[in-house]
Parts: structure tokens; sequence; C-alpha cells
């Protein structure tokens, strides 16, 4: 009996032990489908799991208790339910229904962030670089900015009024092409204003391709590209402002705001103001040091949502730029008047950018782009005045087929109007105006040969309306090693340019020299091969090493080189009688530890010439005016992450230019020495989204020699005695028979300066 | 005897892919997640990057293959890799997610930026962690060594 007892309490308490618990089960449907993977759990508890195919879930062994039943499933509405499992309800069945969201996510845990420069997965040889590379030694626009990248050059292209262009590997501005989000801003009178105005808060990415880049981008890109990679909506900041000054009263602000106009249109803003009023001459040669300016570049990105993410987007963006540079004593009376000297240019310029994806299943867009530009200006006595329109369009089809082709099929149009008072768009002594149609096909097939090559082909037809057919092929290949850390890429192509020289040539209008063509201008053909290599290598400790080396190689049959050197008062332009080349090698390496410290190095060297018929059949070899044969990149950062303390060294170097000497007598070295830009920079991070920074530019305080500027100061050649040849004949007050010229430019003028800067990014 | 001999081929086979498999992360498609997921509940881990992205690349080719770290991920969890530029439509938990291009070959997938969009803004590398309820768990932003990963599962 005893026994009986002990057998039933042990009952009973087993019982009891499963009674202490039950179970709720239930279904989630969504419009009455059942809801698979959605998670079921009790609130503050640790009973949870998942529902199954039929949208079932079990909660087993739950205590008894009240609880708050949660069903949740990204994407979904979450459903709460108390629920009460007691001894009465020790099994709860239940139907739950949710109903599909708006996608919406509850946010976790964050630590550091950091990116910069990397390889993209194309067989294009693309460099990327993100806006902490350029943060390093800010400068008040992008195009100041590529400085920091290796083989790059922001040329400036005259003494007086600080214009410049790009040198990509040793090729001028008019090789590059410049894009935003992929969208072309085709132009051919001062590309550069492409790069200033985008504020740097707004910009994720800048992609750098050296060399033929694509037969999608037309002919001209010889040199390479860039392309601005504006950020997205869910990446940019709310607000972004940056405000710099620096020693030198150069004043430099940038403004970001994202936006919503309406339900569907995303907005990005941007503007930028760059400022510097401050007639300045330490150099003593009665000359501004810097060109004074005033600049002011809006902005506006619009992303309209549509249906299936199709693509629609529109950008805008109006630069307004004064600057003028010259005789310090100058002011806006004497303008085109030979007493005083200066080069003044009033810049307005507009561009209108877009990409549509036509609303059908295939993947066809339209990129369109059209700018105006206009340029009133006066060199010394000499007016040029501008006016280009160009408008663009293209239609691009891409297609998948199968798992290793991806076609890209496209064809374009494009018109350029260009008109200035120079004789270049006169005929009989009446104007002229240039009208260019360009209009165009393409096709390129992307290759997966397998999971190691991939081989890019492409094949392009433009047809000139002024120079007739033009052919273009290009091919890309690249090799990645199955443990992916070593990676080969080799591209080859041509490319076709027709010269502008009053567009591209910034000394054609310096009045400086007397512009000569000996002949009609003929295309510039080229062809081009690149070779790139890139292995990374992981240390043990966390540090990373990438090393990245290019062989480059041009060759240009016909190319049109302004000859400055046969007559100091002239600029000749003939079609060459030879051929051209542009080759080199260059060697970047990054290094990352795991203790903080970055650092990057990279070092071209090149070689870019022309071989010339010297007259008698025989072909001479002849350096390029104003390109230097080394050159070299670095920059050191340190972070002190606890108190968010970085600092930055950056650097360039370069090596001797030729440079364009007036004749034998001219005392001006052939060659610019070695020189060197130095800078340094501390940031403090705050955790609010506030940054301060300064540092100090031009370390070494180099500048070039004060008789950069021949003839200073007799700008208008007043006391030139010019023989009856128009050869400049020696006198006592000019004992080296030189002219005005301004032209002999290799390194900005400023020399050491200090600078503060504050940025804000609020992001939501 | 063939049997035997046939048996101990098999077994050789078995115990090389075993090593193989023990030494590179096995990396479950999107496309394999559901079967997966049906046959056994795991937690997940998401690796959000770029092709342009020198970090992520950091942490494929070195945290993602650390041994002790592979043998724990490959034995207790199903990992994801998310290209965030990535065209194509992507299943995830039975919802589809597309890319959302800004410009003429430029854009973010919408999966991306709803998994790794962290106090506003979307970073490359970021990571996010499902529990075995397929609940986010955590999300860790910036490019992650072996041992981090590591004490987080600890």
């Amino acid at each position: 009996m005893k026994k009986l007892y002990v057998l039933l309490a042990f009952l009973l308490v087993q019982l009891s032990a499963y009674a202490q618990t039950g179970s709720i089960r239930g279904t989630v449907t969504v419009k009455g489908k059942p809801l698979e993977f959605a998670t079921a759990a009790l609130k503050g508890t640790q009973y949870g799991t998942t529902t199954n195919e039929l949208g079932v879930f079990e909660l087993k062994n739950v205590k008894y208790g009240t609880y708050q039943l949660v069903i949740s499933s990204i994407g979904y509405r979450n459903i709460t339910k108390a629920v009460t499992i007691s001894e009465a309800k020790f099994f709860q069945e239940l139907t739950l229904q949710t109903e599909e969201l708006e996608n919406s996510l509850s946010e976790v845990v964050v630590t550091g962030t950091m990116k910069e420069v990397s390889k993209l997965d194309s067989p294009v040889p693309v460099e990327i670089y993100t806006p902490v590379f350029f943060k390093r030694n800010p400068v008040p626009n992008l195009f100041e900015s590529l400085q920091n990248i290796n083989g790059i050059r922001p040329q400036l292209n005259c003494n007086v009024c600080n214009t410049g262009d790009i040198h990509i590997n040793g090729l001028e501005g008019p090789y590059t092409m410049i894009m935003i989000d992929g969208m072309p801003i085709v132009s051919g009178l001062s590309t550069v204003y492409g790069l200033s105005g985008i504020p740097s808060a707004l910009i994720e990415r800048v992609e750098i391709v050296k060399g033929p880049a694509s037969t999608l981008y037309g002919s001209e890109a010889v040199g390479g590209l860039i392309n601005v990679i504006t950020k997205k909506p869910s990446s940019a900041p709310l607000v972004s402002a940056d405000v710099m000054g620096t020693s030198w009263s150069e004043f430099n602000t940038d403004l970001g705001v994202k936006y919503r106009v309406g339900e569907k249109v995303q907005s990005l803003f941007g503007l930028n103001y760059f400022n510097f009023q401050q007639p300045t001459d330490k150099n003593g040669d009665g000359f501004t040091d810097i060109t004074l300016q005033n600049r002011i570049s809006l902005f506006n990105k619009f992303s309209v949502e549509r249906k299936d993410n199709r693509l629609f987007t529109v950008g805008a963006r109006y630069v307004y730029e004064d600057r003028w540079g010259g005789q310090t004593q100058w002011t806006p009376k004497y303008r085109g008047s030979n007493e005083v000297y200066a080069e003044t240019i009033q810049t307005k310029r507009w561009e209108v950018i877009g990409a549509y994806q036509l609303p059908i299943k295939e993947k066809i867009t339209f990129q369109f782009s059209a700018n105006g530009h206009n340029q009133d200006s006066y060199y010394g006595t000499t007016p040029f005045n501008a006016l280009q329109t160009i408008a663009f369009g293209q239609l691009t089809w891409d297609k998948k087929a199968g798992e290793n082709h991806d076609f890209l099929i496209g064809t374009a149009l494009r018109y350029t109007h260009y008109d200035d008072n120079t004789p270049a768009t006169a005929t009989d002594g009446r104007n002229a105006p240039s009208v260019v149609k360009l209009p165009g096909i393409f096709a390129q097939d992307e290759i997966s040969l397998n999971a190691n090559n991939k081989l890019l082909l492409g094949l392009r037809y433009d047809y000139n309306s002024v120079h007739g057919s033009i052919l273009t092929p290009r091919l890309n290949y690249k090799w990645t090693s199955t443990d992916k850390r070593n990676v080969l890429r080799a591209s080859f192509g041509n490319g076709y340019r027709v010269a502008n020289v009053f567009t591209e040539d910034h000394a054609a209008l310096t009045g400086a020299r007397q512009v000569v063509f000996t002949e009609e201008l003929k295309p510039e053909r080229s062809w081009n091969g690149n070779v790139n290599y890139v292995r990374k290598f992981f240390l043990t400790n966390g540090s990373f090493i990438g090393l990245d080396a290019t062989a480059f190689y041009t060759y240009f049959n016909n190319r049109i080189i302004p000859d400055y050197l046969t007559d100091p008062n002239k600029i000749i332009y003939s079609n060459l009688a030879g051929n051209a080349v542009s080759r080199g090698i260059s060697l970047n390496v990054d290094f990352s530890f795991a203790n903080g410290l970055k650092a990057m190095a990279g070092a071209t060297a090149m070689d870019v010439f022309q071989r010339e018929d010297n007259g008698s059949g025989e072909l001479v070899k002849m350096t390029q005016l104003l390109t230097e044969k080394f050159t070299g990149v670095w920059s050191v950062s340190y972070s002190f992450q606890r108190i968010g303390l970085s600092i930055d060294y950056t650097g360039n170097l370069y090596g001797p230019m030729k440079l364009p000497t007036l004749g034998p007598m001219d005392p001006r070295p052939e060659y610019s020495p070695w020189w060197s830009l130095q800078n340094i920079q501390v940031t403090k991070k705050f955790n609010n989204g506030l940054e301060i920074y300064g540092g100090v530019k031009n370390l070494l305080n180099f500048t070039p020699p004060r008789d950069a500027i021949a003839r200073a100061f007799d700008p208008f050649d007043k006391q030139v005695t010019f023989g009856a040849d128009g050869q400049v004949i020696p006198t006592p007050n000019n004992p080296n028979a030189l002219t005005f010229d301004p032209s002999y430019v290799y390194a900005p003028n400023q020399g050491i300066r200090t600078f503060l800067g504050i940025r804000y990014n609020l992001f939501k | 005897m063939k049997k035997g001999i046939l048996i101990l081929i098999f077994a050789w086979f078995g115990l090389y892919t075993t090593q193989v498999e023990a030494q590179t992360l096995q990396w479950t498609s999107f496309e394999h997640l559901n079967d997966s997921l049906r046959k056994e509940r795991r937690p997940l881990l998401i690796f959000i990057h770029t092709d342009w992205c020198k970090y992520c690349k950091m942490m494929e080719l070195k945290t993602f293959t650390e041994p002790e770290l592979v043998k724990v991920l490959n034995a207790q969890f199903y990992c994801l890799d998310l290209n965030a530029e990535d065209t194509r439509t992507i299943l995830f938990l039975n919802k589809k997610y597309k890319f959302k291009p800004t410009g003429v070959n430029t854009g973010v997938h919408e999966l991306a930026e709803l998994l790794g969009t962290d106090k506003g803004r979307l970073t490359y590398p970021t990571t996010v962690f499902f529990d075995q309820h397929l609940q986010l768990q955590n999300r860790m932003v910036g490019a992650l060594e072996a041992k981090q990963l590591q004490q987080l599962f600890e």
C-alpha cells in the first residue's frame, strides 16, 4: 500500500511537472497563404522558433504564464498577441494573419568603418578612390585632389590665369573623359569644370581608368576616364558641410543636402563656393602669384523611384566663375587695355545629364547629356569669346546571354556647336560656327571564359560629319588566380580624335604668341596597349600589402602638337610628319598595418615624345614639353582610434620637364628642377559627426623662380624691338631677345601656407 | 574484395572532400538557402560587400580563410555573401529583393540596403547575423578579423 502511495505520488509529481508547461501552436498566413521562415517568439524569454513551409510553428514546454507572442519576419508587419498558458489552457492553437510591409528593420551595434582604394571586378583596370583618400590632403575641388593619384597630374597651363587640365600618363586633358554616375559630360571646352562643384560629402567614389577605357565612351578617351560616382540615398548624409580657409585667404565651402520631392523622387543637392580675392605677389614679379577667383557651382541630382526599380535619374549643374590674374595694380577698368596686363575669364556653364531605362522587360537605357559653355575672356588685349553647345544621346541594350556572355549594344549621337571670335570659326572673313554631328554604333561582349579568365571585346563605328568614318576596336582581358590574390589585366585598343587648338590649348589664347596653321589639321589616330598586374598579400598579424604595376604604350600616327620653338613669337600647328609615343611603367604600393598605420606610394616613369621628319626624311626624336619623365606620390596616415585623432602626410615628387623657352638666348633653364610638394594634416573626429582638420601645405615652400614669366615688367612688349623678319633683336633693355611669355609654367606659385577646416555630416 | 576496395576508395574520397571543406568556407547561395533552412535551421551570417571595396576583399581573403573560424562557420552557420551591387533579383526568406540603379552601371541592391543600413547609412563591408530563429541579432560595420568573429560566437 505504501508502495502504491509512493507510485501515485511519483505519478502526480510527474503529471504536475508536465502540467506546469504547455505549448503554443500557430499558423501564420499572408493573404491566406502560409508564411514560411517567420519568427515566433515569446517576448523577454528564451522561447523561440520559426514557421515551416505550411506557416506552422510550435513552441513546446512553455511554462504556465502570460506571454507576449511576437511573430516577425523581414518585410512583414509584426504581430503581438497576448497568450496565457495555464492548467485550463495548456495548449493554444492560433491562427495569425500578417501583411507585407515596406522595408524596415531595427538597427543594432556599430564598430568603425574603413575603405579606400580598390579595383573593380571588371577586365578593364579601374582604380577606385573614396573620399577617405582625398581627405588626406583637402583641396577645394576634385581637380586638385587628383594630384594625389599616381600617374595623374592636374597641370596649370598658364602662369597668369591658372587654368589647367588633367594629364593622365602624360596625355593631356582632351584625351580624358569625365562622367558623373556613368553619364558622360561630353565636352571639348574646359572639361576641367566637370570636376569642380561636387561637394566631397556627396561623392561615394571616383573611378579612374588609365588607357583605353571602353567602347562605350567613344573614341576620344584614349588617355583615360574619370567617373565620379555620387552617393546613394541610403549612404548620403542628410546634411553635410565642409568649410575651409587658408592663410592665403582662400576660402572654400561645400554644402550637401539630401531631400525628397514628394513620394517618388529622391534628391541630392550640392553647392560649392570658392573665393580668393587677395592679390598676392610674394615673388615680386609684379604679377599675382595665384589667380583671383570667385566660383560658385550648384549641383542637383534627382532619382525617380519607378516600378521594378527601373532607372531614371537626372542631374543638372551650373557653374559660374570669375577669375583674373595679372599685374597686381589691375582693376576692371583696364580690361582689354594695353596699360595694365591681366587675363580675365568669366565662365558660365550649364550641364544636364541623365539616364532613363525604358519601361520594357529588356534592359534598354537612354542616356543623355547636354551642356552649354560660355567663356568671355581677355588675355591682355586679346579677347576670346567662345560659346559651345553639345547635345549627346545614347541608347544601350544590356543583355546577358547564358552564364558567360554579357552583351552591350548601343547607338549614340553627338551634336557639337562651337563658335568663337577667332579665325578658327570663320570662312572668307565671315563668321562660320563649326557644327559637327557624330553618330555611332557600338557593341561589346564581356565573356566569362571560366572562373579565372574574362575577356571583353568591343567594336565601335562613328561617322564624323567633317572627317568621315571612324572604326575603333577594343580588347580587354583579365586573369584571376584561384586564390584571388593575383590579377592580371591586358587591354588593347585605338583612339581617334579631332583636335581643337583653341579650346584645348590655352597658350594659343594668351595673345603673347601668334597662332599659325601651316595646313589643315587632320584627326589624330592612336593605338594603345596596357598591361596591369595586381598582387595582394595578407600577413598573419592582420597587415595588408597591395602591389599594382602597370606598363602602358600609346602610339600616335598623327598628333597635333604646338610648336613653340621654331619662332618664339608664334605657335605653329601642323600635322605631325612622323609619329608620337607615350610609354611608361607605374607601380603603386599600398600598406595597411594592423596598428592603424597606412601608407601608399606610387611612382611612374614615362617617356612621351614625337619623332618628326627633320626635312630630309630622317625622324628625329623630340621630348614632349611640360611632361615629366618621373613622378612620385605618397601618403602616410596614422590614426589614434581611442582619441579620434589622425595624422596624414602627403606628397608629390616631379622630375624635370622640358619647358618652352624663347629661343637660344633665353636665360631661363630649359628643364625644370626636381620639385616636390609636401603637406601635413591633423584631423580630430568628434562623435556627433563633427570633424576639425588643419595643417600645413607645401612644407618645403617650393615655388618656381621669379623670372618664370619672361619680361613680366613689359607685358605688352612695348620695349621690345623686332627685326624685319619678326624676330626679336637684342637691345640693352632686352639683352636676351625675349618677349613677354607666361607659358613657362610647371608648378604653382603658392608657397607654404596653413589651413583650417571644419566638416559636419549628419546622418539620419 | 572488390566491394571492399570500392568502399575504401569512397571513404578516401569522402575524407578528402571533408578535408577540403574544412579549409575553405562554404558559402551558401541565396538560391539554396531555403532548402538548407528546411533541412536544418541554423544561424545566418551575411557578408555585405562590393567589388571595389578593399577591406571587403581583405575580409574575404583573410578572415574567411582562417581555419579555426571556417570550421565553426561551416559547422554551425549558413554563410551568405551579398554583393551590394549585384544586379540580379535575390530571394531571401521567400521575399524578392531587386537591384536599385542610381546611375549608369551604378546602384545598390535593396537587400543590402535593408540588411546593412546602420544609423542611416550603408558602409562596406557590413556583416549581419541572424539567429536560428531567423531574427536579426547583430550587425557589424567595418572589416572584421577572425578573432573578433570568434569572440562573438563564444
